[in-house]
């Protein structure tokens, strides 16, 4: 039974060093040698070693070599094998805390990223200008083109009786220009030059922060920051471009204050008041003429009234003064309401342009500013960048 | 940033979305949850029409490839 015992613990254990070694301990423990092995030895006997059979001698001393150098073997395998666990252990421990060691750097990549897609944010600038310039074409040809659509209507007033004497009375009390700019410009001009302005600064807002989200994206790209350690400097770029903004924004409340206290259409009014007055000067002193001619006409008819001469001569008189202005108005219109008209789009046109260049102008280099100096202080700002390090070398390890 | 060259063209998408084709503004932006999907760069609106397209034929789409 033992032998079968010590059989199937030999299999299982595949002749391994331990296995041997448990064989070996058996052979001690059940005194094999003694009882199975060789039954013929026994402690009871006290057999000398001399008694054994030249056979048995040899056989147990081969026997006791082998097992003292099995045992020997154990032994160093043994010690070698606790030493290159350990060092296996050490290894490994070393190479986990090499991979994780992280370490801060201050970097300049921000910059670099920057440098490096100059043509990407180049072509940014450029599509969000022409972008806001289309804007603001659009947005100031629409409050012009309600000024345009009433010059007709205006000049039909102008070309009449009852608009020459009204803008002869407001010219007499120095309203002349209330009195345009009611006809001509409408009473919401100013409201829409607000809403104008309005939706091209908020068009402005969108694309700037368009721009500043771009350039942001091109600066931190595969730059690994560690958002606690960079709050402080983060925060801190993020206020100096926001004040930057502000800055700039205040100059488009300055412009359109600007614009608004010019008041375009004061501008448009005192020329066209000039020149309506002028008319009025011209037809003033053809009047004169033409009317002593129509009273010399109408005292001559006056001849006719009989008794009744009180209540015709006056009659008479006003109908020929005003006979007369009709002929002359409608005869003004005749040969001056297109070239008049024709002024008048001349001059709103340049107005017009005049408003578009200046907040193209102002417009355009505000974003450039804000822009460059977007650019220059996300450049100059230096970030802790985390890096992992090789604790060995003290390399960086590229992952 | 995502570099591409596709069909000899460098493509670029930026970490806001905005695509570049040879450093020029395409003003489409791939969404950040889909890489299929795409929005105007001035509107913000959706371009229905690329739904589900991959970058490449999204571009060949608009003419930028």
């Amino acid at each position: 039974m033992m032998s079968a015992m010590t059989n199937s613990g030999l299999k299982s254990m595949k002749y391994t060093w331990e296995a041997r070694a448990y064989a070996f301990s058996l052979f001690n423990k059940e005194n094999l040698f003694r009882g199975k092995i060789s039954p013929k030895i026994d402690a009871k006997e006290n057999l000398s070693i001399k008694s054994l059979s030249k056979f048995e001698k040899y056989f147990w001393i081969t026997i006791a070599i082998l097992a003292l150098i099995f045992l020997t073997l154990f032994f160093i395998a043994h010690l070698n094998n606790k030493q290159m666990v350990q060092e296996e252990k050490v290894n490994q421990s070393k190479t986990v805390v090499d991979q994780y060691i992280d370490k801060y750097f201050a970097t300049d990549r921000l910059k670099t990223n920057l440098e490096s897609h100059q043509k990407e944010i180049e072509a940014d600038f450029k599509e969000e200008i022409m972008a806001l310039s289309d804007t603001i074409d659009r947005e100031i040809e629409h409050v012009f083109s309600s000024v345009e659509y009433r010059i007709d209507s205006y000049l039909d007033y102008h070309y009449s009786v009852v608009g020459e004497y009204s803008e002869m009375y407001a010219m007499a009390s120095n309203k002349i220009s209330n009195v345009i700019e009611k006809r001509l410009m409408g009473s919401d001009f100013s409201n829409n030059l607000q809403s104008a302005s309005d939706t091209v600064y908020n068009q402005y807002n969108n694309r700037i922060k368009e721009h500043l989200a771009l350039l942001s994206a091109i600066a931190y790209d595969g730059v690994e920051i560690d958002l606690d350690i960079n709050r402080e400097t983060l925060e801190q770029l993020q206020t100096e471009i926001v004040k930057n903004q502000m800055l700039q924004e205040g100059k488009f409340s300055l412009l359109i204050s600007a614009m608004i206290a010019k008041k375009i259409s004061v501008v448009i009014v005192a020329k066209l008041a000039s020149k309506a007055g002028a008319k009025l000067a011209a037809k003033g002193a053809v009047k004169v003429g033409s009317k002593m001619a129509t009273a010399t006409g109408a005292g001559l008819a006056g001849l006719v009234c009989g008794p009744g001469v009180v209540v015709c001569a006056p009659v008479l008189a006003v109908a020929a003064w005003f006979a007369t202005d009709a002929v002359i108005v409608t005869a003004d219109e005749h040969f001056n309401r297109d070239s008049f008209k024709m002024d008048i789009l001349e001059m709103l046109e340049k107005q017009k342009s005049s408003i578009k260049r200046e907040l193209k102008a102002t417009y355009s280099q505000s974003f450039e500013t804000v822009s460059q100096s977007s650019q220059a202080k996300i450049a100059m700002t230096s970030v802790q960048e985390k890096r992992r390090v090789n604790i060995a070398t003290d390399r960086e390890v590229i992952d | 940033m995502q570099q591409y060259s596709i069909r000899g063209k460098s493509v670029k998408v930026f970490g806001d979305g905005q695509i570049f084709v040879n450093g020029n503004k395409t003003g489409m932006k791939q969404w950040s949850s889909s890489s299929t999907r795409y929005s105007n760069g001035n509107s913000g609106s959706e371009l229905k029409d690329l739904q589900g397209l991959d970058i490449e034929a999204a571009l060949m789409r608009k003419g930028w490839l």
